[in-house]
Order: C-alpha cells, then structure tokens, then sequence
C-alpha cells in the first residue's frame, strides 16, 4: 500500500526559483525590484502551497522490466527506463504535488498585467514541487541506505525518452488520487505543479557508476528548453 | 553577577546538570506529551529529578522550561498555562534545591523560524521570552540559561529579553552542527563576538553532539572569549535502535572528555541529551580538581554579521565598507528609500558584497522621513540578503538603537563625536549593543585642520568612552577627510592623523576616502592616490564606493605591496576578470531617452510620469512611441538575444510598455496607436501548459497587437472559428508535450480546408524548426521575443 506524506515542510529555494524564472544558474546581478517581488511572491505562495507527497516502494523484475506486489504490477516500457533500471531489485514509485493555488494565481496575475509577478508564482510552483521531491528522495535515501541499498537517480514520465503514457497507471499505482493528483486524457498532471515518478534500488551502498546519470542525458529532445533540462541532446 | 559569579571565581569549575528530557522520558513521558505541563500535572516527579542531580554533585540545575514559550506551548494547547509552567519550573526547582544548588531558568527556541527565514519577528520573540522572563523573576530564579539555541537573532531577543527585564545573569549556549555553524549560518567565533558584546555572562554550546564534537566548537570560543564558557555535550551522538533514540557514551566514557573539555577552555561543564545523574557525578569525578585554563584572549576590534567576524588589526589587511547606500546627494535612492520599496538598497547591498565590499554602510537619511522606521526596514531587508556586518550611519539616536536593535551582529557605528550631546546620548547604546565605535575627531568647535587637534579630539572620545565602560579595542579613529579642492594644505593631515593614531594608541583607523575629491574633476584618480597614501600610512578600513574601478584596483594593488595578499592571488584573479563600471548618472538626458531608459530598466511605477512630463515638454505622442518605445523593446530584444538580459526582465519591460501605452491613450488617438493586427492564441488541445502563451501575449498586446487570448486545452475547431470571426493575421499555437504537438497540425489542416489564409505560428518546448517546417507552419518561434520579431515580420511582408 502507498503511503502519503501531507504539510510537508517547505522552503522555496530561492536560487532555483530565480533560474525557472529565466536566469542562468548562479546570476548575481538580479535587479532589486525583481528581488523584492520574488520575496512578495515567497511570501504570497507560502500561505497558499499544500506540499504533499505519496510513495510506494515495490519489487523490480529487471528482466522483464515490471514492477509488483500482491497488489498489482506494472510493466514498464521504454529502453531508457529499463536500462536505467536495469540493476535495481527494488524501486520506489511517487507522486508529489504542491497544489492547485498556483495556476489562478498567475492567471490573476497575468490578467492584471502584472506579468513579471506571473512569471515569479509560476516559477516558484516549479522550484517548490522540486523541493518536495528533493525532500522525499533524501528521505528515501536513508531508508535506503538503512537497508543497504543504494537508490539511482530519479526518473519521471516525459523525460529521457520515457513516454508519457504511462503517466496515469503509475499515478493510480502511487496513490496519486489520495493528494489530489489526476491525470489527463493526455497524460498531464492536475494540479499542474506535481511531480511523477521512479527512484530504483540498487543492493550494496558502493556508489552507483552508471553510464546514466540523469535522464537528460538520454533525452533525445534537442534544444529542450524547459528549465529542468540540466543538458542532454542538442 | 551575584552569587554565580561568586561561586565560579571561589569553585574555578562550576557543575551543571544533565538531560532533563531523558529523564522525564526514564519517569514516563510519553510521545506527543508536553514535558513542561508536568511542572503542573507532575511536581514530585520534577522535584525528584532535580534532587537526583544535586545529589550526583551539580551546583547548578536547570528548570523544566526549555519548551515554555507560548510559541511552543501553543501547539500543545498550553499557552494560557505560559506563566504558570514557567513558574512553577523555578520554584519546583528552587524547592528542590533548598539552597544547595543555583537555579538557572531554561529558555529555549520557540520553534519557529526566524524572519525572513520564517514567519516569527523579532519582537514577537522578544515578547515571548520577555513573558518567561517575568515569570522567573516572580519565582527567583538565580539565573537564566538561553540554550540549544540555533539562530543568532532568535538568541538576541532571548538575551536582550532577559536584559531588559531582570538584572539575573545569563548564560548563552548555542547548537552547532557538523560544519560548527547554527541553522542561519553563525560560526562560534560570530556567536561569542555578537553575544558578549550584548552582555552575555557566560556563552557556550550545548546538545550539537558528544563531546569529541563539540571540542573543536570550545577551542573556537575559547580563542575570543573574555566570559566563562559553558559546555554541555550529549552523550555521544544519538543511534535509532528499534526506533528508539539512543545515546550510547556510558558515564565513564562521557566524563573521560571532561578535562579534555576543561583545558579547550571550559570552566562551567555540565551534560545535555542523553547524560544522566550518573553521567554528571561521572563527569565530576573527572574535573572537580582541575583548573580552568588561564589563557584569556588578548581583546581584537572587530564587527560581525550574522555569518561572519571581521578581525581588524594592523596585523590583518584593511577592509572595504561599501558606502553606496547613502541617499545624500542622490535623488533616485532618496525616492527609493522614501517610497519604501527598497529595490535600489537591495541592489546595491548584493553589488557592493559582489564587488567586495567586505561590510556596509547603511545611511538612512533623507530629509522629512522617518529614519528610524526606514532603517529598521533596510536593515532587515539587507541582512536577509547578505550575512556582512553593518556600519550604521546615522547620529540619530532613534534611529541608531533601531538599527543596532535589529542588526544581526556586531555594527561598527558611523560616527560618535566628541560633542557633548553626542556622548551623551549615543555611547550608552553603543554599550548596551555592544557596537564598535567610529570616532569622528570633531567636537562642535572649531573644524580640527591639523592632525594634532584631531589625536586631541580622539583622546577626548576614548576617555569618555572607558568612562561608560568602552575598552579603546571597540573603538575605531576616523582620520577626518577634509576636500582638497576646499581645504588643500590640510588635506594630507588624515594621513598623518592616522599615523599618529597608529604609532600613539595603537588603535584601529577609518577614513571616508572620497570626501578628498568633492568638486574636483577626475575624483577618480585623487580617490584612487588618496586611497593608496591611507593604505600606506595604516588605514584599516577604508569607507569607499566598491564599483569605482580604479579605487578597486588601488586597493587590491596595495594588498600586494603590503604582502597582505599572500602569493598575490586575489589580484591576480581580479586582473584577469573584466570589471564594468555602473554608468554615472547623466542629469542632461532628454525626456525620449528617459522613457527609453525606464522601459529597458522595467521602471513601471514611474513610467506614466516620464510620459507625462514628455507631452507636458512638448514632445509628440507618436514620437514617444517611435523613438521611445518602439527602440526600448528592440533594445531589450537584443539584449535578451545577446543573453545580457533575461525572461524577467523582458516581463518588466512589457509591464513598463503596458503602462506607458495607457498613459498615452489618455492622449493619443486610438488610430495613432502602433497597429499590428490580430493575433489569436491558444495552447492546443490536452495541453494545460499556458505561461509561454501568456508571455507571448503579453509581449504582443504591448507592441501593437490585437490579442484574442483562447486559453488552454483549446480544439482545433475553436481555434479555427476564432481565426475566421476576428479576421486574424495570425494564429499562435503553444504545445509542451510530444503528445499534444500532433493538435497543431490539426489546426493547419483544417485553416487549409476552409480556405482561410491567417497565418500559422508554433512554438513550445518541444517544438523545432524542423517539426514546423514539416506541418507546414508558417513561422516557428523559440521564444518569446522571437515570436514577437517574426509576427511584425510576418504583418511588414
């Protein structure tokens, strides 16, 4: 059975809020009035966000690519998860989310002509799931290393190749529903600002040397310019 | 200091106790239960802990309060129990020691983060602990311990809490983690600078780990430290067994550390999480005829920021304070300052630190404001910027204690001077704060021209000082700057000023360097000489603009020469970078140049005046657009291409253009208004990702365009009815998702079957040139302002 995490703690990082904005990672010449908004909208998302998390640790059968246990399975398809899975005994499948408040907030925003402070709520949505996911990897990474396990890197539908499809059973199979999560006719995730995904468990704690470090080095899409592309194809 | 400071001088070593919370868990605490309600529901049960540490041999114990704020009360649904539980802890406490054992009262964090990390003020903290305070008092505690403390701030309200309002003495000890800093940052070298200058009484650390941990954490004290110094260590560090929470250092084990901890420089010892009675009679066994060390610090001037201590000495290299914020003679940071918005303080706080500032004068001074509101606003906006000390530049007393009140660590303040109004009123709050003075040698009479009349002053100001119980080590000597251009014969006499101060008092020195080129042309290069002659003559801390090009180089040269720059490496890097110079102000620019100016720099508030007072100037409305406004978008554009600008700033722009456009609407006619056409968007079909639409309709609907916004997850069908009803020039389609790109080619197909000519826009993540070209789009746009170049483009053809 899943398990669902609610209230988590949350800090908006505020460096990764500024390079969802647009900025390069590391900019330091941020004028002070866009300062200033982004300690507003800190402020404003705060109050509103309902960071909330659901996780469910399974067996992996490497060879036959399929996650399960007494409750069900799930093959997985695609040669960038598989291999990216392919020393794992055990995986962990997620769902995080921080809510719906964001979306109205930056539609508000942008209807008042205040675009710079859409820009802002929208990207500190991007930077606060990523903190929850951050937080729940770190937690399974005790858990993990409790068991003598070493965890490989996360990998969500969508990314590295790995389609979409597979969005809605793995949402189902994580206890999405349970945080509020749906899923789409075309596999995309309501709220909007959630997070799906797979962290896979190696046996051993030697550090993982993979060919696959992150799925953006497997990314076939070239010049991706989401903000979460750390690299990958060009 | 009563009867503790009495019973450590006779004792040498003072006993405190143990965990209060393992035993209460020993006596049957259980998960969830709030310990501190015991001092209601459970009286014996605390009276016998504390009677099992007194009789184990501790001097001192420590009340069950540690979790007695309201704050920490509250979530147990305590808080109106707040002053009953903080005084029963004393008197529980009290009772049980019947005189064999001081008692120190517990304070510890409220649990919730401070500002601008969280949501707690200071002076709601400060109230909280003020009203544990009280209650202590009420019951007669001997003194207040303020423990496993991990932000600073939050142990300077605590402290200025108990200050204030007892006259008990008070012991502070932090928590520190493996890096030995707090949660915010603070080493313990920052700790025990920031806390002894607000009058600690004796400061430590606690909890963090065993006590092999926490020894490198009492060296670092110890090396500054001129109180006695505390060390309560857990019993090792803790290990999750059957999840439980196990500490595992046995007493012996424990108290083998205790002279260890004795010779880095405790003399009060004591134990936290996991220590026992046992523990604590262990740990006596070890210490009790030991000596504390005799090593007493010999004093440095310093000032701290909540991340740092800066050492200033004639050992050391000068340092540079950043004088950018200082509203005196500039208009546009006088407004900022005024308005409250504070975006210009922000940014010169982070670009003065950037360009190595390595502290910051604040000056809060504009005429008919409230100085001290705006420099309590300024402080708190900049230390949650930038962890550097403060130099608080104000003769205000108001706004003086405000500043030092809210200042996260040791502030220079800039300037004391021998007037008398002056020492009367602002050298006790230099002393209550525990501020490093700069001493400004004037005394209201005559201007002192040479450097002799300044030493003379200076004594005047340092004696005065000691006499308020200032020792000369937080004490730095201005060398007075007086302007060439005005006073040239006496203008070298700083520099033999602080020469004189060196050789005669040995104390620190500071000089505001570029008073020296007021009115003068070039001041860059007498600054830059002037700089230099100072460094030479033994400046320590040279007040200066850190964006001057040639002051930086000036002092980073200087660094080399004077082999404070060790294998002169960080000139040598600096060399290697290129530095830009921040623009000077030019008064002469016309009113079309200003509005260009403030549509790039995304001056939104004050766009509408500019427009204003163009028209009121004379200038054309449509010249406004053409020369203006137009240029500034196409200006923006290139700098975002050229990656010298960015998405936000492109918003702010817009933002900027929208409101310029509504002012001149006001005036111009709707047909004189630029006139793309009209643009229908929409993200297609299955797509809910829209804030890249947004921001193409944003940039759009601000450059001339009609914009039919249709929103997200659009069909096909509506977006092609759309098209046809308003006669659109062109349809701009945004998908994010490989699988939701396929409803682009839709929307082509079917504008082709109905045999309408709007042309075809794409764009979004994953969308290419290639799969443009290959659906036969007739534009495909990488971004935002890309879309926008290509729409003009695609209307001019």
């Amino acid at each position: 059975m899943y398990e669902i995490l609610v209230d988590l703690p949350i800090q908006i990082p505020l460096g990764e809020t500024y390079r969802y904005m647009g900025f390069p990672a590391n900019y330091n010449d941020i004028p002070g009035q866009i300062i200033r908004m982004v300690e507003e909208e800190v402020s404003v998302a705060t109050a509103v966000l309902k960071p909330r998390a659901t996780y469910h640790t399974m067996a992996y059968d490497a060879a036959e690519n399929t996650l399960y246990n007494k409750e069900g399975h799930l093959r997985l398809i695609g040669s960038s998860i598989c291999m990216h899975l392919s020393s794992c005994t055990k995986v962990t499948i997620f769902t995080c989310t921080v809510g719906p408040a964001i979306d109205p907030l930056m539609d508000t925003y942008f209807k008042k002509g205040e675009y710079t402070r859409a820009l802002i709520i929208d990207a500190i949505g991007s930077a606060a799931v990523e903190y929850i996911v951050d937080t729940l990897n770190q937690y399974l990474n005790t858990a993990a290393y409790r068991q003598q396990h070493s965890l490989v890197s996360r990998f969500s539908p969508g990314y590295g190749g790995w389609g979409l499809t597979i969005q809605k059973d793995l949402v189902d199979l994580a206890g999405g529903a349970a945080i509020g999560i749906k899923v789409t006719d075309a596999s995309l995730l309501i709220p909007r600002k959630s997070v799906s995904g797979i962290i896979g468990w190696v046996p051993g704690l030697e550090k993982i040397q993979q060919g696959i470090t992150s799925p953006c080095t497997l990314c076939q899409i070239p010049k991706c310019k989401n903000p979460i592309c750390k690299g990958g194809a060009s | 200091m009563n009867k503790l400071l009495n019973q450590l001088i006779e004792q040498k070593i003072l006993l405190f106790d143990g965990a209060l919370g393992t035993m209460l868990q020993k006596a049957g605490l259980e998960a969830g239960q709030c310990p501190e309600h015991w001092n209601i529901t459970n009286q014996s049960t605390i009276a016998e802990i504390h009677k099992q540490y007194i009789n184990a041999g501790a001097q001192v114990i420590t009340t069950n309060t540690f979790g007695g704020s309201r704050a920490k009360l509250q979530t147990y649904g305590l808080d109106n129990d707040c002053h009953r539980i903080n005084y029963n802890g004393v008197a529980l406490a009290k009772q049980a020691a019947h005189g064999k054992a001081l008692v120190a009262a517990s304070i510890g964090p409220t649990g919730k983060l401070m500002h601008p990390m969280g949501e707690l003020h200071f002076d709601m903290a400060y109230d909280m602990f003020k009203e544990q305070v009280l209650a202590f008092v009420e019951a007669g505690a001997d003194l207040v311990i303020i423990e496993t403390m991990v932000d600073l701030q939050e142990t300077r309200a605590a402290l200025l809490a108990v200050k204030e309002n007892s006259s008990l003495p008070v012991v502070c000890s932090t928590s520190f983690d493996e890096r030995m800093r707090t949660l915010t940052g603070s080493d313990p070298i920052t700790i025990a600078t920031v806390l002894e200058g607000l009058g600690a009484d004796i400061i430590g650390a606690n909890c963090s780990g065993g006590p092999e941990q926490l020894l490198p954490v009492i060296e670092q004290l110890a090396s500054v430290c001129n109180v006695p110094i505390i060390v309560q260590p857990n019993a090792g560090l803790p290990e999750l067994i059957n999840n439980e929470t196990v500490f595992h250092l046995s007493p012996e084990a424990f108290a083998s550390f205790g002279p260890k901890l004795i010779e880095a420089g405790a003399s009060c010892i004591g134990g936290c999480c996991g220590t026992t009675p046992l523990h604590i009679k262990a740990l006596w066994e070890t210490v009790k005829l030991l000596d504390p060390c005799p090593y007493k610090p010999h004093p440095v001037t310093c000032i701290a920021g909540r991340t740092g201590t800066l050492f200033i000495s004639h050992d050391l290299a000068p340092i540079i304070i950043g004088e950018r914020i200082n509203p005196t003679g500039r208009s546009k940071l006088a407004e900022d300052i005024r308005s409250g918005a504070m975006d210009l303080v922000r940014q010169e706080a982070l670009a003065q630190v950037q360009n190595g500032a390595d502290a910051l004068d604040v000056n809060m001074g504009v005429p008919g404001l409230d100085e001290s509101a705006a420099m309590r606003q300024a402080i708190e906006i900049i230390q949650s910027l930038v962890g550097v000390p403060l130099s608080i530049d104000t003769t205000n007393p108001i706004a003086l204690e405000t500043g030092l009140r809210y200042f996260c660590g040791k502030a220079l303040i800039n300037s004391i001077n021998a007037e008398p109004s002056s020492l009367e009123q602002l050298l006790p709050i230099a002393k209550k704060y525990g501020a490093t003075i700069l001493a400004l040698p004037l005394d209201g009479c005559n201007l002192p021209l040479t450097a002799a009349e300044r030493f003379a002053i200076a004594e005047k100001i340092i004696a005065a000082a000691k006499k308020e119980g200032i020792e000369q080590h937080n004490i730095v000597i201005d060398g007075l700057c007086l302007t060439a251009g005005a006073q040239q014969e006496y203008a070298y006499e700083a520099i033999r000023a602080i020469q004189m101060y060196k050789s005669k008092l040995g104390v620190a020195t500071a000089l505001g360097v570029s008073n020296v080129s007021f009115g003068l042309p070039r001041r860059d290069i007498l600054n830059s000489t002037f700089l230099a002659m100072a460094l030479s003559a033994g400046l320590n801390m040279a007040i200066i603009n850190p964006h001057d090009l040639r002051m930086k180089e000036t002092f980073l040269a200087s660094q080399v020469l004077m082999n404070y720059d060790t294998g002169s490496k960080s000139y040598i890097t600096s060399v290697k970078q290129t530095n830009t110079q921040t623009p000077t102000n030019n008064e002469n620019i016309t009113a079309i140049q200003k509005i260009r100016t403030a549509v790039i720099q995304g001056e939104k508030t004050l766009i509408a005046q500019y427009i204003h007072e163009a028209l009121t100037k004379q200038e054309d409305a449509l010249a406004i657009v053409n020369q203006a406004l137009v240029p500034a978008m196409e200006d923006i554009g290139v700098s975002y291409f050229k990656g010298e600008a960015f998405l936000p700033q492109v918003m702010m722009a817009a933002e900027t253009m929208r409101n310029a456009f509504q002012e001149l609407k006001k005036t111009m006619p709707e047909n004189e208004m630029p006139q793309y056409g009209t643009v229908v968007l929409a993200t297609v079909k299955g797509d809910i990702h829209d804030l890249g639409k947004n921001i193409v309709g944003a940039l759009m609907e601000n450059n001339g365009f009609r914009v039919i916004d249709l929103g997200k997850d659009v069909s096909a069908e509506s977006i092609v009815t759309a098209a046809s009803e308003y006669n659109a020039e062109i349809v701009g389609l945004s998908a994010l998702m490989t699988t939701t790109m396929p409803e682009m080619e839709k929307v082509i197909n079917q504008l082709r079957e109905h045999n309408i000519t709007t042309k075809v826009m794409v764009g979004g993540a994953v969308v290419t040139q290639e799969y443009a070209d290959s659906i036969q789009a007739d534009a495909y746009a990488s971004d935002a302002l890309d879309a926008l170049r290509k729409a003009k483009a695609i209307v001019l053809q």
